[in-house]
């Protein structure tokens, strides 16, 4: 009997078999045990549930499913900070009284609004529970982002007054709400939400400081005034080591999930290294930033395999231990 | 998990873990007690449901062991799991109560004018 069960879980992919092949088999067992027989009507249903995984799920749900999501949520955090920043300190700018961008007729409001409240709408979205809709409206995010840097769009905008922000800015916005939108954002237990709104508030409320305190008494210029990009650039590499900072402590910890999810994040920051001035004049120095992010990201992967490969090891040697 | 959207044999799992940790085996005979034998879950079905539940963080596993040289591994309700329990069964207390008071209705004057 136990050959004929070991022959139907087969059918399973080899990490679900890794995961509950044992675990079934005994189960299995049991049953024919009390029952006096085996139940084919129990080979049936592990057949279709075999055949229905095979054909929906390429890996073990905890590393794709679950890598997806968390990349989502840290995104969706993300996109709150830089959807709330460009929305005060860009689009709204009420100490500003000069429109930042010409001709406006709003203000200093460009087309880069319509991005921007969708970002913030998905961390609402997010908060509230809502997983499916903020995925939609992280996904509208970047489409919108992209469409107002199309010519024909930009054209028609411009002849009602409207501008966008720089191209830099949106193309980022782009790549934060990808990532947003590559899974569901929902927190794994509901009794989280509050965490993770505070987490989602973090950066907002870091970002704004930072900016606020950086303001002067000169008319403030956000999409133009290079300090103003250099500082934002500087802002943005400082959040990517810190993030791939902490996804190296949480691989270190044996979080694989989180620990991937947040290096997955960290990407579109430390891109920013290739557009930091400082950097690009640095070229004869001995470490310049890329190299130092290469040996950052290096030493996360290979601390990563460590942890994966000594979790491996531990696993089989429990499983030789039976 | 909206509770709305939770499904008998999902609420049926939960509530045989709510009073301390199974092996898989003893869910399934759980569910089957607790529904009096109309609901029975087949080991595709329970695997599918705890993989499930175990990713939305509402179950799980609570340890392992050897019995007669077959594995068992045991899972347990978190404190999400229990709390989305709670409320469910909250949730369908209050549909039977409502769907009972309003049969106490129409059994109320059907009764009454019958008399008359």
């Amino acid at each position: 009997m136990s050959a004929l069960y070991r022959a139907v879980l087969k059918c399973y992919p080899r990490w679900w078999r890794d995961q509950h092949g044992e675990e079934a088999l005994g189960l299995l067992l049991d049953s024919a045990e009390a029952r006096g027989r085996a139940d084919f009507r129990d080979l049936l249903n592990l057949a279709a549930h075999a055949a229905r995984l095979r054909l929906t799920q390429a890996g073990p749900p905890t590393l794709v499913q679950g890598i997806r999501n968390r990349v989502s949520v840290i995104a969706v955090a993300l996109l709150a900070a830089i959807s709330s920043t460009f929305l005060v300190f860009g689009e709204w700018a009420p100490w500003d009284p000069q429109s930042s961008m010409e001709g406006s007729p709003i203000g200093n409001v460009t087309t880069g609004s319509i991005p921007f409240l969708a970002g913030l709408l998905a961390a609402l979205a997010m908060v509230l529970g809502r997983a499916v809709s903020a995925r939609w409206l992280a996904t509208f995010s970047a489409l919108s982002a992209l469409a107002i840097m199309a010519p024909p769009i930009e054209q028609f905008a411009h002849s009602f007054g409207f501008t966008r922000p720089p191209g830099g800015i949106l193309a980022f916005v782009i790549l934060v709400s990808a990532l947003a939108a590559t899974g569901e954002p929902v927190p794994p237990r509901s009794s989280s939400r509050g965490l993770f709104a505070l987490l989602a508030a973090g950066p907002t409320i870091a970002a704004m400081l930072v900016l606020a305190s950086s303001l002067g008494p000169e008319p403030w210029f956000f999409y133009r005034q290079p300090d103003q990009v250099s500082l934002r650039i500087a802002l943005g590499i400082l959040l990517g080591t810190g993030l791939i900072v902490l996804a190296t402590v949480l691989l270190i910890a044996g979080h694989r999930t989180w620990g991937t999810a947040l290096a997955v994040n960290s990407a579109p920051w430390l891109l920013l290294f290739a557009l930091d001035p400082t950097v690009r004049g640095a070229g004869a120095a001995p470490i310049s930033g890329l190299s130092l992010l290469a040996l950052v990201v290096g030493a996360a992967l290979l601390t990563g395999l460590i942890v994966v490969r000594t979790q491996t090891f531990r696993r089989s040697a429990t499983k030789s231990q039976r | 998990m909206s509770s709305s959207e939770m499904r008998e044999p999902t609420f049926l799992v939960l509530a045989a873990l709510a009073d301390g940790r199974k092996h898989g085996y003893a869910v399934i005979s759980e569910v089957s007690a607790l529904s009096s034998g109309r609901v029975t879950l087949r080991p595709g079905t329970l695997y599918a449901a705890l993989d499930r539940l175990r990713d939305e963080g509402l179950v799980r596993p609570a340890g392992e062991e050897i019995v007669d040289g077959r594995l068992r591994r045991y899972y347990e309700l978190t404190d999400a799991g229990a709390e989305t329990l709670s409320t469910e069964a909250a949730r369908l207390q209050s549909n039977a109560d409502q769907a009972l008071r309003k049969l106490r209705l129409r059994l109320g004057p059907a009764a009454g004018g019958g008399v008359a």
